[in-house]
C-alpha cells in the first residue's frame, strides 16, 4: 500500500544575491519514513529546511504540508502546523531550567496548544523522561553537556507534538556510544508516529536509520533511493570524494 | 539668499557634528557600548582648555592638543580600570555603567565649578568674514575643519598604523585577535581612550567658539546618539554624513518651523531612520 | 520559573496590603506623602520590569508614558473631567500610544531600541515644551482638589496605592501564564523562540502596552497632587533612569525585585540624603556602578546566595566572584 505524501516541494529555489543555495528541487516525504538528507557541506541542506520552516522563504516553488502550503508562513506558525526542527548550532534558553525549556515547546508549538502552564510543565516532563533527561529536569540549560543539549533540544522540538520531526545534524560531535543512543532515539520517536527528515555527515545513522535517502550537491539532488542504491551511485561518490576516486571505483574491487 | 547662508551654517555645523560624535561612533562601532561618558569627556576638555585660558591665558588652539591628550589618558584609564571589568557582561550592563559614571561625574563638575556657562573669550573669538555674500564665522569654520581632520586622522590611524589595525581586527573577530597576540584589555583601553581624546579635542574648540556647562553634557551625547544612528556605524565616514545631515535638518528645520523644535526634529529624524533603516546612511550592519 | 506563591506569600502580600492601607492612621501626612512616592517609583520600577526585565528590551519609555498620563489628565481635567475619570483615560491614552509605537519600535533590538525609547521620552519632552496645547514651557495648572489637608493627602496615597496594587497583581499575574513564560523566552533566545511557536511581536507588543498604562497613571496620579505639570518635570528621563536601577537593584525580571528595589532605594534617599538632596544623582550614579559591578543580578540574587552558602561572612567572596564573571 503507498504511503501517503506528507510533506512535498516542487521546483524550490532560494538564491542569496548571485548565490543559489537550493535549485529547482523536488522532493516527496511519505508520512511514516525516515528520509534521510546527506551531501556535502554547502549543498544547501540546512537551506532547505530554512525554507520549509518559513526562515527563509523560497524564491520560487511550491512547498505543501498534509496539502496545505508552506509558502508566506512565518516560523511560529510552521511549527503550530506540525512541523518542529532542531538546530546544528544548539539554542536553549540558557538561564532557564531544563523543564521550563521544553516546556516552552508544549507552551506555544503544539497543534494541540496547551495554553495552561502546569499542563505544560507535564508534558515537559514526559518528553523528557523519553530523551532520558528526567534527572536534570531542575537544572539550568547552560550547565548541560553538548550531547545533553542536543537531547533538550529534541525533547524541546517533541513537546510541540509535531507530525513531521526535522533533524539538523543531530549526531555532530557526539562519541559512539552517544551516537547509538540517539539512533534508538529516533526509532523511538518514529514508532510514536512522527515522520523524520534528518540531516546527517555520520553515514552510520544514515545507514541504519533510513528508509530512503536524497542527495544534495550544490543546490540540486543528485540522487534519491534507498541507502545502498544512493552510496553506491557515482554521482554521489563523484560529489563527495571527486571525480578520481569515481573512476577508481567504477573500475571495480 | 538665504538659503545659501543656511546651507553654509549647515555645512559647518556638520562639520562641528562630526567632531563631536566621531569618538562616540569609534567606542560603539568597535566595542558595541554606548559611552554615556561621552559628553563628559567633551566637557571636561573644554573646561581644561577654559581655564588654560583663564588661568595662563593659552590660546585654545595651543591647548586642543593638551586637552586631548588629558582626556585620552583619562578614558584609558577609566575603560582598563573600571568598564574592562564588566565588558563582557550584556550591553545593558555597560550601558548603565557607564550612565552611573556620567551621573557621578557631572555632579562633581557642577559641585567645583558650577553650572555657570563658561566660555573662552579671545580676541578672535567673534570674527567672521564673509565670502560671497555669506557670512562665516570663524570658530564655525575652525571646528568644521578640526570634524574633518578628526575624522580623517582617525581614519588614517585606522588603516595605517599597527594599532589601528589591531582594533579593526578586536572589532571584527575577537578571538582571531587573541590568537595574533593581541590583548583586548589593552586595545579596548586604547579605542576608548582615543574616542576620549577626540571627545577632548572637539571640547577644546566648543569652549572657545560656544559655551560649555556640566549641564550640557547630556546635550552632546544625545545629539551624538543621533548623528551616529543617522550615520550609521562601522563606517569613519558616518558620523560625517549623520553631522551633515542633522546640520541640514536642524538650520531648515528651524528655518520651517521656528528655533523651538530644532531638538524635537533631531529626536524624529532619529526614529524615522531607526524605523526605516537602523544601519543609517553608510552604516554596516553590524551589532544591530 | 516562577513557582505558584505558596499560602505564605499570598498572606504576605495580602497583609502588605493592609499594612499600607492603614497606613495613613498611622503617620503624619509627610509620611503619607513619602509613601505615595515610594509607591510611585515602584509603579515605574515594576512597568519597566514588564519590558525590560522579562522581555529583556530595556526601555527608556516609564518617563515618556509617566509623562503622557500627566498631561492627559491635566488636559481632561481642565475641560472638566473628573480625577476619576481623567486617571484611567490618561492611562488609555499611555496604552494607545505604546501600541502604536510598539509596532516600528519593537523591530529594533539591543541598544537601537534603547536609543529609540530615549528619542521618544526626550522628543515628547521636546514637543512639550513648545506645544500649546501643553502649555509649552510654562506647563499647565490643573483644577485644585478641594478639602483638609488630611483629606487630599491621603485622597492621592490611595489613587496612587491602587494604581500600585492594580500593577502588582498583573505583575503576578503575567508571570504565571502563558504570557510571562513567552515573554522570558524571548529574552532567552527570540529566534529560538519563535521556532518554538512564540508570537514574538505580538508579546512583545503587549509587554510595552503594560510597561505604559501604570506610569501613565501614575503620572495623572502625580498632576493632580501637585496641581501642575511642566515637561521638565514629567518628561523627566531621571525618572526612567531610575526605574531601572530599582528594578537592577532588588533584580531584574523577578516579580517582587522591583519593588523592593524601589523600597529600598527610596527609603536610601529619603532617610540617608535628606539633608545632602543635592547629591541625589551622584548617589545614584555611585549606585548603578556598583550594582553593576558587584550585583549585576540585583541584591535579591546576593542575598540567596548568601543564605546558601551559609551567612554573612560569604559574602565578601560572593561579590569578588561577580565582579571576575564579565571581566575582558
Amino acid at each position: 500500500m503507498r504511503a501517503e505524501v506528507l510533506l512535498e516541494g516542487r521546483g524550490v529555489t532560494k538564491r542569496f544575491g548571485g548565490l543559489t543555495a537550493v535549485s529547482e528541487l523536488d522532493f516527496e516525504l511519505y508520512r511514516g519514513e525516515i528520509l534521510g538528507l546527506i551531501g556535502p557541506n554547502g549543498a544547501g541542506k540546512t537551506t532547505l529546511l530554512d525554507c520549509l520552516t518559513g526562515v527563509e522563504p523560497p524564491n520560487e516553488g511550491a512547498i505543501t504540508f498534509a496539502g496545505q502550503s508552506l509558502i508566506g508562513l512565518k516560523p511560529h506558525q510552521v511549527v503550530k502546523r506540525g512541523i518542529a526542527r532542531t538546530f546544528q548550532v544548539v539554542q536553549p534558553f540558557p538561564t532557564l531550567t531544563v523543564r521550563d525549556n521544553v516546556a516552552m515547546g508544549a507552551l506555544f508549538g503544539s497543534t494541540r496548544a496547551h495554553k495552561d502552564v502546569r499542563r505544560a510543565q507535564a508534558v515537559a516532563d514526559e518528553k523528557l523522561a523519553f530523551v532520558g533527561l528526567a534527572n536534570k529536569a531542575d537544572q539550568p540549560a547552560a550547565q548541560l553537556t553538548l550531547g545533553e543539549r542536543k537531547r533538550l533540544e529534541l525533547a524541546k522540538s517533541l513537546a510541540t507534538e509535531p507530525e513531521l520531526l526535522l533533524l539538523d545534524e543531530v549526531n555532530a560531535g557526539l562519541n559512539p556510544a552517544e551516537i547509538e543512543t540517539a539512533i534508538d532515539l529516533m526509532r523511538k520517536i518514529r514508532n510514536e508516529g512522527v515522520t523524520l527528515l534528518v540531516i546527517e555527515h555520520v553515514m552510520k545513522v544514515i545507514m541504519d536509520l533510513s528508509d530512503r535517502v536524497i542527495v544534495l550537491h550544490h543546490g540540486e539532488k543528485i540522487a534519491q533511493g534507498s541507502p545502498d542504491e544512493v552510496t553506491n551511485d557515482e554521482g554521489v561518490i563523484r560529489a563527495y570524494l571527486g571525480e578520481k576516486y569515481a573512476k577508481l571505483l567504477a573500475l571495480g574491487p | 539668499m538665504i538659503y545659501l547662508q543656511i546651507l553654509v551654517n549647515s555645512i559647518l555645523l556638520g562639520g562641528m557634528y562630526a567632531a563631536i560624535a566621531v569618538g562616540f561612533s569609534l567606542v560603539w562601532g568597535v566595542m558595541n557600548i554606548l559611552n554615556i561618558l561621552h559628553g563628559t569627556f567633551l566637557m571636561l576638555g573644554g573646561y581644561l582648555t577654559f581655564w588654560l585660558f583663564h588661568l595662563y591665558g593659552v590660546d585654545p588652539f595651543l591647548s586642543l592638543p593638551l586637552s586631548a591628550a588629558a582626556m585620552f589618558c583619562l578614558g584609558y584609564l577609566i575603560q582598563l580600570g573600571i568598564i574592562n571589568q564588566v565588558i563582557r557582561a550584556s550591553f545593558f550592563m555597560t550601558l548603565v555603567l557607564t550612565f552611573g559614571l556620567e551621573l557621578i561625574a557631572v555632579k562633581l563638575a557642577l559641585f567645583f565649578w558650577t553650572g555657570d556657562f563658561r566660555s573662552v573669550q579671545t580676541a578672535y573669538a567673534g570674527y567672521s568674514f564673509e565670502v560671497g555674500g555669506v557670512i562665516i564665522p570663524l570658530m564655525r569654520l575652525a571646528l568644521f575643519a578640526l570634524g574633518l581632520l578628526l575624522t580623517g586622522g582617525l581614519f588614517w590611524f585606522m588603516a595605517a598604523t599597527r594599532t589601528g589595525r589591531a582594533i579593526r581586527a578586536v572589532r571584527i573577530d575577537l578571538e582571531a585577535a587573541q590568537l595574533m597576540g593581541v590583548s583586548p584589555a589593552k586595545i579596548y583601553a586604547v579605542t576608548y581612550g582615543l574616542s576620549a581624546g577626540l571627545a577632548g579635542a572637539a571640547g577644546a574648540l566648543v569652549s572657545a567658539g560656544f559655551a560649555i556647562s556640566p549641564v550640557t553634557d547630556i546635550e552632546f551625547l544625545a545629539k551624538s546618539f543621533v548623528i551616529c544612528v543617522i550615520g550609521g556605524l562601522g563606517n569613519i565616514t558616518g558620523a560625517l554624513a549623520g553631522g551633515l545631515v542633522l546640520g541640514l535638518v536642524e538650520n531648515f528645520g528651524a528655518l520651517y518651523f521656528g528655533p523651538g523644535l530644532q531638538n524635537a526634529l533631531g529626536y524624529g529624524v532619529l526614529l524615522l531612520v531607526l524605523f526605516i533603516r537602523p544601519t543609517g546612511l553608510l552604516g554596516k550592519a553590524g551589532y544591530h | 520559573m516562577f513557582p505558584q506563591w505558596t499560602k505564605n506569600q499570598w498572606l504576605a502580600l495580602w497583609l502588605g496590603i493592609a499594612v499600607l492601607v492603614a497606613l495613613p492612621q498611622f503617620t503624619d501626612n509627610d509620611g503619607t506623602r513619602m509613601w505615595m512616592d515610594i509607591l510611585m517609583y515602584m509603579i515605574l520600577a515594576m512597568s519597566w520590569n514588564f519590558i525590560g526585565g522579562l522581555t529583556g528590551y530595556p526601555s527608556f519609555a516609564p518617563a515618556a508614558f509617566f509623562g503622557l498620563g500627566a498631561y492627559t489628565t491635566a488636559i481632561l481635567m481642565n475641560q472638566g473631567a473628573p480625577f476619576l475619570v481623567a486617571m484611567p483615560l490618561g492611562g488609555v491614552v499611555g496604552a494607545t500610544v505604546a501600541l502604536l509605537l510598539g509596532i516600528p519600535i519593537l523591530r529594533l533590538r539591543g541598544h537601537y531600541f534603547a536609543i529609540a525609547t530615549y528619542g521618544v521620552a526626550e522628543g515628547l519632552r521636546e514637543l512639550a515644551e513648545n506645544l500649546e496645547i501643553t502649555g509649552a514651557a510654562d506647563g499647565i495648572n490643573l483644577p485644585q482638589i478641594e478639602g483638609t489637608v488630611d483629606y487630599f493627602t491621603q485622597y492621592f496615597y490611595y489613587s496612587m496605592l491602587a494604581v500600585a496594587v492594580l500593577t502588582v497583581l498583573t505583575m503576578y499575574w503575567v508571570t504565571r501564564h502563558r504570557l510571562g513564560y513567552g515573554l522570558v523566552a524571548i529574552r532567552e533566545n527570540e529566534d529560538a523562540a519563535g521556532m518554538l511557536g512564540v508570537e514574538a511581536t505580538k508579546f512583545k507588543i503587549t509587554a510595552f502596552v503594560l510597561s505604559g498604562i501604570f506610569p501613565a497613571m501614575a503620572g495623572g496620579v502625580y498632576a493632580y497632587r501637585a496641581a501642575f505639570v511642566e515637561p521638565i518635570d514629567v518628561f523627566d528621563v531621571l525618572l526612567s533612569i531610575e526605574a531601572i536601577v530599582m528594578a537592577m537593584l532588588g533584580g531584574v525580571g523577578t516579580v517582587m525585585g522591583p519593588l523592593l528595589g524601589a523600597l529600598f532605594l527610596e527609603l536610601i534617599n529619603n532617610f540617608l540624603w535628606s539633608q545632602f538632596l543635592e547629591f541625589h544623582s551622584l548617589f545614584l550614579g555611585l549606585l548603578m556602578v556598583l550594582v553593576v559591578i558587584f550585583t549585576p543580578r540585583g541584591v535579591m540574587a546576593v542575598v540567596q546566595e548568601v543564605r546558601m552558602k551559609g551567612g554573612l561572612r560569604a559574602l565578601g567572596g560572593i561579590l569578588l566572584a561577580n565582579t571576575q564573571r564579565f571581566k575582558v
